[in-house]
């Protein structure tokens, strides 16, 4: 059972398609980790998802029900943070939940719930022109948790987080995950973010989704290299390519080439000690899921 | 269908909460007392009287209030009420929060209309209130000037009231670029050619064609002018602005979301 899908979603500004036949499928109760680098198109795909921006092409499909059939019932079983969390900056945090609270008829015990989820009750009564970034996003999240939803529809919300900012808020949607089910779809530049965090991933590059699965998926599509360290990576990188091996990555002292067995490890020594080139140290990796990223996005 | 009648009174709470205070709020309610109490300082103070013996005081005072607001003050004030109105949304980046509640949109395009408009209304009301009052106080502190024969303050009423319906259709168009657009300056430019321009082609006959002269007009007719208009200027105002405020909606929904 999926909480979202989409089907062939397409969207362009003017003739620049930011969003190219993206099919996603989030299945209840998971933690769909949406990745892409800068410009990639998630902002724009998740405001196709909430109906901020009208797709070109595509269907998309909330909670099995298609999202023009009635968006206001798929609204009110989702909590969005787009981007900057929208805050009324004069009024205070609890003012600001206030209004939310009551354009969703949630009862009023619901915003002390909140502010103790997000770890806020003791900043509650300060004006939000006074917080910080990191105190801005979580009042963001118990805005877009008010309505205790099905489906948190995240966007880059440790943006501009330090470490522990980052930790928490990671800490918190696990438990809110796992301790009320709460379905999380949360989009993100940071790989390693989402290997902590996601079950299932999604990775969009200029407008197209390049892969989705589970985490373990992505990480079974990974593979071995060794990693060469030498005195001149160049040299050793020519006397490598005339034995047939492709080198992924060469700089200075060090070399990165993908081997497929241990077998491949020894020649790819013995080429380059018949060349007369030193080999400091020699050692196998699995690829890790940054490579795994460079590779699809190349 | 039916859920969408119970959104109504949801939305307007929240609009009434979200503009105490603000400076919109403090905009419609100190505007008045700026202009009224100018006045009053002039008839208190001025040492050769301010009404001459063939007038009435409640008239001539009513008219002084009257003419700079509806010639200048009162287009100046909507069109930056408008923009105070919307910066609050648009500064705090709250479209794309508030266009995926279950509150349908329509309904809370509706509530900004409704408190829009009973901010204008409220500080019309205000200005009626301080006419009528300074002017008993006028009776008392200087009673050579005739408040109290007590006769004009119903043609004073009238004047405000025909005036101000017939600036429905400004509200509406300044409403629209201010709901529009994310910056202030189209508005305030739009807002000021508006009036400059209606200032100019007042004494033309075709003049009525262009909402921002309705109140004007409608002031003239209030005086006992405006006999051979082709439409009533409060008819005309209120037809174009009701157009105004659906088109605005429908232009600018999606449009507000961008950036
Ligand atoms: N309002 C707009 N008008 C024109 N082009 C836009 C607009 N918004 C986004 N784009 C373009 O669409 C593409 C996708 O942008 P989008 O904001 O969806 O990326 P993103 O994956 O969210 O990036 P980031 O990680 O920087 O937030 C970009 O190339 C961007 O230049
Ligand atoms: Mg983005």
């Amino acid at each position: 059972m999926y909480s979202l899908s989409t089907s062939q979603l397409t969207f362009a500004f003017g003739d620049h398609r930011a969003g190219d036949g993206v099919s996603l499928s989030v299945p209840e109760g998971g933690i769909y980790g949406f990745l892409g680098p800068n410009g990639a198109g998630k902002t724009t795909t998740i405001r196709l998802l909430l109906g901020l921006l009208p797709p070109q092409s595509g269907h998309i499909s909330l909670f099995g029900q298609p999202l023009q059939a009635d968006p206001l019932a798929a609204y009110g079983r989702i909590g969005a943070l787009i981007e900057m969390p929208s805050l009324y900056n004069p009024l205070s945090g609890r003012a600001n939940l206030e209004i939310t609270r009551r354009l969703y008829g949630a009862p009023r015990s619901r915003i002390d719930q909140v502010l103790a989820l997000v770890d806020m009750a003791h900043a509650a009564d300060k004006r939000v022109k006074q917080y910080s970034l990191g105190m801005k996003q979580r009042l963001g999240l118990a805005n877009a948790l008010l309505n205790d939803p099905d489906m948190l529809i995240l966007d880059e919300p440790t943006n501009g987080l330090d470490p522990s900012g980052i930790r928490d808020i990671r800490d918190l949607l696990i438990r809110i995950n796992r301790e009320e089910g709460k379905t999380i779809f949360i989009s993100s530049h940071l790989l390693a973010e989402m290997n902590k965090l996601a079950t299932h991933v999604g990775i969009i590059n200029q407008g197209r989704l390049i892969f989705e699965g589970t985490l373990d998926q992505l990480h079974s599509q990974s593979g071995n290299h060794v990693l060469i360290e030498t005195e001149n990576a160049t040299e050793a990188k020519l006397a490598l390519e005339q034995h047939a091996f492709t080198v992924s990555h060469c700089n200075g002292h060090h070399l990165h080439v993908p081997v497929e067995n241990k077998d491949q490890v020894a020649h790819v020594n013995q080429a380059l000690v018949t060349k007369g080139l030193p080999v400091y140290s020699l050692r196998m990796q699995q690829d890790d899921l940054e490579d795994v990223f460079l590779s699809l996005t190349q | 269908m039916s859920a969408l009648s119970f959104q109504l009174p949801r939305a307007l709470s929240v609009e009434v909460r979200k503009y105490r205070r603000t400076l919109a709020f403090w905009l419609a309610l100190l505007s008045p007392l700026f202009l009224v109490l100018l006045n009053f300082m002039i008839y208190w103070l001025r040492e050769t009287p301010m009404v001459t013996p063939e007038e009435n005081a409640w008239e001539s005072y009513g008219t002084m209030n009257i003419n700079p607001s509806v010639f200048l003050l009162f287009p100046m004030f909507v069109t930056l009420l408008a923009v105070f109105f919307f910066q609050i949304e648009h500064q705090n980046h709250s479209w794309k929060h508030l266009w995926v509640l279950p509150v349908a949109r329509s309904q809370q395009y509706l509530a900004k209309v409704i408190i829009l408009l009973t901010l204008v209304a409220s500080s019309l009301v205000l200005f009626t209130l301080l006419i009528w009052g300074t002017g008993n106080l006028l009776s008392v502190l200087r009673p050579e000037l005739g408040f109290q024969e007590d006769t004009g303050m119903l043609a004073v009423g009238k004047m405000i009231l025909w005036s101000g319906a017939a600036s429905f259709a400004l509200v509406a168009f300044q409403f629209w670029f201010s709901f529009r657009w994310r910056s202030i300056l189209l508005p305030l430019a739009l807002g000021f050619a508006g009036l400059v321009s209606a200032n100019i082609i007042i004494s033309w006959e075709h003049s009525i064609w262009h909402p921002y002269t309705a109140p004007m007009l409608a002031l003239a007719t209030a005086q006992g002018g405006g006999e051979n208009l082709p439409i009533s200027p409060i008819v005309y105002s209120l037809t174009v602005g009701i157009g105004i405020f659906v088109l605005a909606y429908f232009e600018g929904k999606n449009r507000i979301l961008r950036g």
